[in-house]
């Protein structure tokens, strides 16, 4: 019979806070963490907001040494480690006894660092292009940086699936723990926010417009929006063998009850075949769990803004719950923190990992007016207090890519 | 004779190994004329070894510290 994994520590690192009881405050105060870009110019872009990490000082994590080797993707994600570890109480004499994994989802890991590469090169010959840069351009560059850092030694493994890379990370992990083959894996996503990525989803058309006549409208499920905000982060889950866990006497958070994952070939661009999609991985996670669907007590939506995105998301859900998709509560935490793309799956879980714990599910900020005939419609500004014990978390990439995974609760804190 | 293929290399090998199995055939190391004494294995140097592989162990490892391994086995329907 295959191993029952569970969650024996989280962090997260967001443009809302460092920890997952101070982000839940912030989602449930409604504050958001988007605005005005600070470290690049948005001048010409019909977008100027984003959910940036101001206030990211790695060396709080870290200490002051060592630091350059690392891109800021590699830092956010090496200082989430710290505080995820820290919270499983893995510390660095267990490590040194024990392996610890690295399955990290990101889309870009660093293509500011690639360009930065590339940069130097034009301007100062290819002669001088820097090895330090080099090393860092790969993708699986956070994860070999946290692994030296943290002293990880157990498989080190990048999962590159657009937005769904975080919760594709977190399926991959739960697989090699169920398998037998790791016992303890450190897994999550990360993404950092930049002018290059910035730029590339503005021209792309995917960001929120400020030429719209809602303005730039970034609000998951109202009728007005009009494209995403992006924003930053990283979240972590120290997932475990939960006889491991148990037999070392660890708290546990929650247990990973099933994922799924399916592929949309027209990348949105046909409707049937998105809804399709996603409601397939939702369906196989649902089985994967061993649950029916009208066990599942809430959603995290996926949903962040995107005209069609957010349409196909409802759409699919209501084609799952068979009917009760109305009194489904959800909650879509990137109206407050923005599209972090590969660290997003991974934020949601462990923002509804701490919504479960306290039994608050929070609002989404600015939603005012669902569109005619939405169909989940518990989709709320207002929070929620609730007892939760099973929640679904969606995400839905621009690729094509959809993933769902079911979380249950323990009551271990 | 391929050169390092990065992120396919072990994809290659992979597939080689399967041939290998398939043919009882171990391919050749190319060029190598004066063996490392530090690297102290049985080789197939310059031409290709008839030879019953049952078993073949494809190993990859990385700048970055990544190391792994893969057994591929022949099926004996």
């Amino acid at each position: 019979m295959d191993r029952r994994v569970v969650i024996t520590g989280v962090s997260v690192l967001s443009s809302l806070g460092d920890s997952p009881a101070v982000l839940s405050t912030a989602l449930c105060e409604g504050r958001s963490g988007l605005n005005l870009v600070e470290s690049f110019s948005t001048d010409g872009l019909v977008c100027h907001q984003a959910g940036e990490i101001r206030s990211f000082a790695p060396e709080i994590y870290l200490g002051e040494r060592n630091l350059r080797a690392l891109d800021r993707t590699s830092r956010l994600v090496t200082a989430a480690a710290t505080l995820a570890l820290d919270d499983s109480g893995w510390s660095v004499e267990r490590r040194r006894r024990c392996e610890v994994g690295v399955v990290l989802g990101t889309m870009f890991c660093s293509v500011h660092t690639i360009s930065e590469f590339d940069r130097r090169g034009l301007v100062l010959g290819p002669k001088n292009v820097s090895p330090m840069d080099f090393a860092n351009t790969v993708i699986n560059a956070a994860a070999g940086q946290v692994a030296i850092w943290h002293d990880l030694r157990g498989v080190n493994s990048t999962i590159a699936g657009g937005i769904t890379s975080g919760l594709q990370a977190i399926a991959y992990a739960t697989e090699l723990i169920r398998s037998g083959q790791e016992t303890a894996i450190l897994t999550g996503g990360a993404e950092e926010l930049c002018f290059e990525s910035f730029h590339g989803f503005a021209r792309a058309g995917w960001l929120c417009a400020a030429d719209h006549a809602a303005g730039e409208c970034p609000i998951p499920f109202d009728a007005r929006r009009n494209g995403f905000a992006l924003g930053e982060g990283a979240a972590l889950l120290m997932l475990e063998d939960a006889n491991a866990a148990a037999a070392r006497g660890a708290t546990v958070w929650g247990e990973i009850k099933g994922h799924g994952t399916a592929y949309d070939v027209s990348r949105g661009t046909v409707g049937v075949q998105a809804v399709e999609a996603i409601a397939r991985a939702m369906r196989l996670a649902v089985h994967d769990a061993q649950i029916r669907a009208d066990d599942i007590d809430c959603l995290s939506a996926s949903a962040n803004g995107s005209v069609l995105g957010d349409r196909y998301e409802a759409q699919a859900v209501a084609a799952v719950l068979d009917g009760q998709a109305a009194s489904l509560p959800v909650t879509a935490i990137k109206s407050m923190l923005g599209e972090t793309l590969g660290a997003s799956g991974a934020m949601q879980t462990v923002s509804l990992l701490e919504a479960m714990r306290v039994g608050v599910l929070p609002g989404i900020r600015d939603l005012e007016c669902l569109e005619p005939d939405f169909p989940l419609a518990m989709a709320s500004l207002q929070n929620q207090r609730l007892d939760l014990c099973c929640g679904l978390v969606n995400s839905v990439g621009l690729d094509g890519n959809c993933c769902a995974l079911v979380v249950a609760r323990c009551d271990d804190r | 004779m391929l050169g390092h293929t990065m992120g396919a290399a072990s994809a290659i090998e992979a597939a080689v190994c399967a041939l290998a199995i398939r043919h009882d055939c171990i391919p050749p190391t190319m060029h190598l004329e004066e063996p490392d004494p530090a690297c102290d294995l049985d080789y197939v140097p310059n031409a290709a070894r008839a030879h019953t592989v049952r078993v073949a162990m494809n190993n990859a490892y990385a700048f970055g510290g990544n190391n792994s391994s893969l057994i591929l086995k022949k099926c004996e329907a």
